[in-house]
């Protein structure tokens, strides 16, 4: 376990993370190599190979590639992620398999991280930095036992640095990018300035900061900023600007068997609204004056993590993590006068409100036999949650709008087995009790198996069963007037799935130096107890309210290619996912047909290394295939549900990367987005009827074509 | 030491950005005449004089005097006072107007024009001279050039009706709700409905009002429902009422369903929304209408009474129509005289889409039945200041009580999640031309409709004689 420990240790000081996926330009290809090494879900780092769950990595060389700031920068181009991002908020979240972020958590280091409305969950992708970030890990599918609710479509671990080979390590960039065409160096395009350092205090300690600004301007298209107080819509931005500041603190110990570490992340974001609408103030006989009712979001998330691993009594491995985590988001409503320039009748609320207090500790090596591991594991999560009126519509019984304050509890205790009958042959299953205050007791269960062949041939089967909780608005929402009535539901139950993946994947390495991998994965997973608003009633008024009445079918297979030939790699994926949905409409008693409707994508990496010029060249390829889903319409007296699809795309991401002075120096220069994608059109058809009904419009993707300068300097002694 | 000053000259490089400070420009204070013109209906007048912003430091203004029939110390004479050429008025430092009395001494004979017009010729402090440089003061009651008004409608439920004269800067204010019969005075036989209330009206193909009847619900006027043969015409064109002309043949004069709409809400709606018309039902009649020598004889009665209730009205050829009122049961007094308003601030049933009522808040109606009639005049075309009789196109007059309507204003606009909320917007690229029952031609521009904090049904207006 020592040796593990110190190979593991040195892997990360060295950024040496071994992974086929792209290679960083550190990377040398050959049969000897060091086995890469996960984490995620497993009893301790180990090689991706002896790993039971099928865990995928995005390597830090991709993270550089891509000159990612923030998760959406790298989710991209994974391919089962789709990314959607609100084109006003810029706020981003991923969905994968079809089910959007409830489904989806977040981790960094194993901890769930904490969101205006989530913890893991609905996490806003662009408030995810990515400057001291080693790896990334995603497993997907059900992953309940091991990381608990709502880990139903998948996991992505943030495996961030917390030591370094050198005694001191500074290290500085500065990044310009445009927004499409736009850019300038105060008012337009996205400026982002980051500083590093770290040192090794002593033998045994260990401290890093990090602070970066990401400065995204307004993206104007063909709207015109602040100061423009005519009413023809002209004001504002298509896309808001965003300014974000983060700062990340790292503070390490390490001593024999021994190593603890706290983490201390801040966010603070201020995203800005600038209303269309001009109001004048009559100033007769004098002309008109100007001023809009404008509007700021302001978040700030505190990040705590306390780890400690260490072993008990000689044998027993300890791994106990402790986190306090707040992320609160301010609305702040503002007058803009256009004469003075200036802001007025300032007015800041609490808009959403998280407040965590989590644990979570595993104990393992408790056989003490090589045959048989068992992991026993807690997660205590404390959640205290406020939610303002204006986020949903929370009324009481009188119409008055109020804010849903609650707290959440849930107390779990979790056990895996790790059985390895032979050194091919490893079976795991699971199994997770969870206590919880607001809902039924819940319980999740897995099992996975693994198989190593000869010849680098690796099998996987897995199934697992995991649960979603309902959230905020589909258990307060109370919004009953003469006009609506739309209420939700406190007795929801949680919503269940069952998740099935099968995988087969094969290294090669031919003696030409050609390296090869590839893999195919297959699976299928049921939800049912959908939850989803439901039209009850049609007198006096038309009656919505929250039900477990949907039911959600999924089924994918996809295969991941890799290529590695001298200074050439290349990686292909291909993923054909097909969703079943049925929707209910309570009153008619119809329900929407239940077909799968597929979407099939495709993206692909290739990268070319010039050693003796310290050079790369890397090109991203993603093709988002046509998406598909129905949508209920129904107005009284007639269902209706239509089939709304919005189109396929491609999108290109392109980056040259040189250093200089023994990489003292680094500059970089992309592109993303190259073909330029900047609308979607949606279209709607009816399934019912035919033609009666049918829509179209756009999709606002992204700012089109936009290109990056990056420059950084690292200094290391 | 070199390797530092170069990593810290970069980090310096990298930590450039600040931010550019927006300055502070709101231009320089202005001085003005609170109008451009009055008429001296007392012996003594306030003449205002305003600063935009309020005076800094003490100063004077200087005033040109023009006399027309008018001599200084005879006609008229002022104070502070003047000469027949100069007029010099101090000001304080810390205010924001400044007046000077004028004393009519001899009034005008009738028709005679006579007047006397100030010009701001300077400031002592450095102001801009703009807006009103220059204020005529008549003897005789004359049309004014310009003004601004803010028209009472009463706020998010917009209450009241408020008819504006525009040559007199009048406004006469009447609860909607006051009203829900006006009977025509001019050559036709014709019964209007209250339609700032939703009213409607369905004939009943009988003529014996002594019949009880029901509510028939599909008269009701709401999103999408109601039938625009049961309104009256949204033009304004006295032919198409929804109850038919009435006949000199008794037999042909049926009896009706009136429905009488709803009331504006009671209750204080949000922010950006109006609640003209969430409030509850008015309620039924069944009428029937005769004529009466040169007038009407209005019977009605309750759905469910078998006798009847009679009144005759007369025409009236002073105004467009006698109202009556089942609420005050006799006729009231709503319009001004036909010749005596221009428009009218009010809510309305339109036809949306062709074939829908619907029902519009913050609408302004021009009394095209007395002969003002309004065009639309986009400021792609022309700027309101630059504006002149020589742009006025007399072929967009036409005789449609909707030249202003509810064009200048929209009520949504797009939020902060991109979805659209209620709110009031203003039209900031049009205005309006009217010509007057007397023929007087003015430019108009709607300057607000909903306060500061979004509060519905509070309208302005600039207008200026061309």
């Amino acid at each position: 376990m020592r040796i593990k420990s110190l190979i593991f240790s040195l892997c990360c000081a060295n950024g040496f993370v071994m992974n086929a996926q792209v290679d960083s330009l550190e990377q040398s290809i050959d049969d000897t190599r060091l086995e890469e090494l996960v984490i995620t879900g497993q009893f301790e780092p180990q090689s991706i190979k002896k790993s039971v769950h099928n865990v995928r990595v995005i390597s830090d060389a991709d993270i550089k590639n891509l000159a990612a700031n923030n998760l959406t920068d790298v989710l991209n181009q994974y391919l089962n992620i789709s990314v959607s991002s609100n084109e006003q908020s810029g706020k981003s979240s991923a969905s994968l398999f079809g089910l959007d972020s409830q489904y989806f958590k977040v981790l960094i280091d194993n901890i769930p991280v904490v969101s205006d409305t989530g913890l893991g969950t609905n996490v806003d992708l662009t408030q995810i930095n990515l400057d001291n970030v080693e790896r990334i890990e995603i497993i997907e599918g059900s992953m309940g036992v091991t990381h608990g609710a709502n880990a139903v479509s998948g996991i992505l671990n943030i495996i961030t640095k917390k030591s370094s080979k050198y005694d001191w390590e500074l290290s500085a960039s500065v990044q310009e990018e445009t927004l499409g065409k736009e850019f300038s160096f105060f008012d337009k395009g996205r400026h982002i300035q980051s500083f590093k350092a770290s040192h090794n205090l002593s033998e045994n300690w260990y401290a890093s900061v990090g602070v970066n600004r990401n400065d995204k301007r307004g993206f104007f298209d063909d709207r015109k900023g602040i100061d423009h107080p005519v009413n023809n819509d002209g004001r504002g931005f298509r896309q808001l600007p965003k300014e974000q500041l983060t700062t990340n603190t790292t503070i390490g110990y390490q001593k024999d068997e021994t190593r603890i570490f706290y983490k201390f992340d801040y966010l603070n974001e201020t995203v800005t609204f600038y209303n269309p609408v001009v109001v004048p103030i009559v100033n007769y006989p004098f002309p008109e004056t100007y001023f809009s009712h404008d509007k700021r979001f302001l978040t700030n998330r505190y990040f705590h993590h306390l780890n400690y691993y260490g072993k008990l009594f000689n044998d027993l491995i300890f791994n106990v993590s402790l986190s306090h985590q707040k992320q609160q988001r301010d609305e702040e409503f503002f007058q803009y006068h256009f004469a003075e320039k200036e802001e007025r009748a300032n007015d800041r609320n609490v808009y959403h409100s998280k407040e965590v207090f989590y644990s979570t500790g595993t104990v393992t090596n408790i056989t003490k036999s090589k045959k048989v591991d068992l992991q026993l594991g807690y997660e205590f999560v404390n959640e205290n949650s406020f939610a303002n009126a204006s986020t949903g519509v929370f009324l009481d019984n009188v119409s008055q709008a109020n804010g849903i304050r609650k707290r959440l509890e849930n107390y779990d205790v979790y056990a895996i087995a790790e059985l390895n009958f032979t050194d091919r042959f490893s079976l795991r299953p699971g199994f997770r009790y969870s206590f919880q205050s607001k809902f039924d007791d819940q319980y999740s269960y897995s099992i996975g198996s693994r198989y190593l062949f000869d010849k680098g041939v690796e099998a996987r089967l897995s199934a697992g069963y995991a649960y979603r909780t309902p959230n905020f608005d589909e258990l307060y929402t109370y919004m009953v007037d003469s006009n609506h009535n739309i209420q939700g539901n406190q007795d929801l139950v949680t919503e269940k799935s069952n998740y099935i993946e099968a995988n087969v994947k094969k290294n090669t390495s031919f003696k030409s130096g050609l390296t090869m991998y590839n893999s195919v994965s297959s699976g299928l997973m049921f939800v049912d107890d959908r939850i989803s608003t439901v039209l009850i009633s049609q007198e006096p008024t038309l009656s919505y309210k929250y039900i477990n009445i949907d039911t959600y079918k999924m089924w994918n297979i996809a295969s991941e290619n890799r290529f590695g030939y001298k200074n050439w790699n290349f990686s292909a994926g291909l993923s054909l996912i097909g969703v079943s949905q049925q929707l209910s409409n309570n009153v008619s008693g119809s329900t929407s047909d239940d077909r799968f409707l597929y979407t099939f994508n495709i993206n692909t990496a290739l990268s070319y290394q010039l050693p003796e010029y310290q050079t790369q060249f890397t090109v991203y390829f993603k093709h988002n295939g046509k998406t598909q889903e129905f949508a209920d319409i129904s107005s009284p007296g007639e269902s209706n549900f239509v089939l709304s699809e919005l189109e396929s795309y491609n999108w290109i991401d392109a980056s040259v990367r040189k250093t200089f002075f023994n990489g003292k120096f680094e500059t970089m220069i992309g592109a993303r987005n190259l073909l330029n994608v900047v609308t979607l059109q949606r279209s709607t058809t009816s399934s019912i009827g035919g033609g009666a009904h049918s829509a179209s419009g756009t999709t606002l993707l992204g700012v089109g074509r936009s290109y990056f300068v990056k420059l950084t300097y690292n200094l290391n002694f | 030491m070199k390797k530092y000053l170069l990593f810290f000259s970069f980090l310096l490089l990298a930590l450039y950005s600040c931010k550019d400070d927006n300055g502070v420009d709101s231009g320089p204070a202005a001085v003005s005449f609170a109008v451009p013109s009055a008429n001296l209906t007392e012996e003594v007048t306030d003449v205002v004089i305003s600063f935009s912003q309020t005076t800094s430091a003490a100063g004077t203004i200087t005033l040109g005097v023009a006399e027309t029939e008018a001599e200084y110390g005879v006609d008229y004479t002022t104070s502070p006072a003047g000469s027949a050429s100069q007029l010099t008025v101090p000001f304080e430092a810390g205010v924001s107007k400044v007046v000077f009395k004028f004393n009519k001494l001899v009034p005008a004979v009738e028709g005679e024009v006579k007047n006397v017009k100030y010009t701001i010729n300077a400031i002592s402090t450095n102001y801009e001279i703009k807006g009103n440089t220059t204020t005529v003061l008549n003897f005789n009651e004359t049309a004014l050039t310009g003004k601004s008004l803010a028209p009472q409608v009463g706020g998010p439920s917009q209450a009241n009706q408020v008819y504006i004269d525009l040559s007199s800067g009048a406004m006469t204010t009447v609860p909607r709700i006051s009203w829900d019969l006006g009977f025509y005075s001019g050559n036709e036989f014709r019964v209007i409905l209250n339609n700032s209330v939703k009213m409607s009206a369905k004939s009943l193909n009988s003529t014996n009002l002594a019949t009880v009847v029901t509510e028939d619900n599909t008269m009701l006027i709401s999103q999408g429902s109601g039938s625009v043969d049961q309104i009256d015409n949204p033009t304004g064109v006295i032919t198409g009422t929804a109850i038919a002309e009435v006949s000199a043949n008794d037999a042909e004069n049926s009896v009706y369903l009136i429905n009488l709409g709803s009331n504006p809400s009671s209750t204080v709606p949000p922010l950006g929304s109006p609640a003209a018309d969430s409030g509850s039902h008015r309620g039924w009649k069944k009428v029937r209408i005769l004529r009466s020598a040169n007038g009407y004889k209005f019977q009605y009665a309750d759905l469910n009474a078998t006798t009847f209730n009679e009144v005759i009205i007369d025409k009236n050829a002073a105004f467009n129509f006698n109202f009556f009122s089942f609420t005050a049961n006799a006729a009231v007094n709503v319009e001004p005289q036909k010749e005596k308003w221009d428009l009218n601030f009010t809510t309305f049933t339109n036809i949306f889409g062709g074939n829908t009522p619907y029902f519009f808040p913050d609408f302004v109606v021009n009394n095209s039945r007395g002969g003002a009639l309004a065009y639309s005049v986009s400021t792609a075309d022309f700027s309101f200041d630059s504006f002149t009789m020589a742009n006025v196109d007399q072929s967009k007059f036409i005789n449609d009580q909707r030249g202003i309507g509810s064009s200048w204003r929209g009520t949504s606009a797009p939020g902060p999640d991109g979805n659209p909320m209620s709110q009031f917007v203003l039209k900031t690229d049009v205005f309006y031309v009217l010509k007057d029952p007397a023929g007087n031609i003015y430019k108009i521009k709607m300057t607000g409709g909903a306060l500061p904090n979004l509060e519905r049904g509070h309208p302005t207006f600039v207008y200026s004689l061309l």
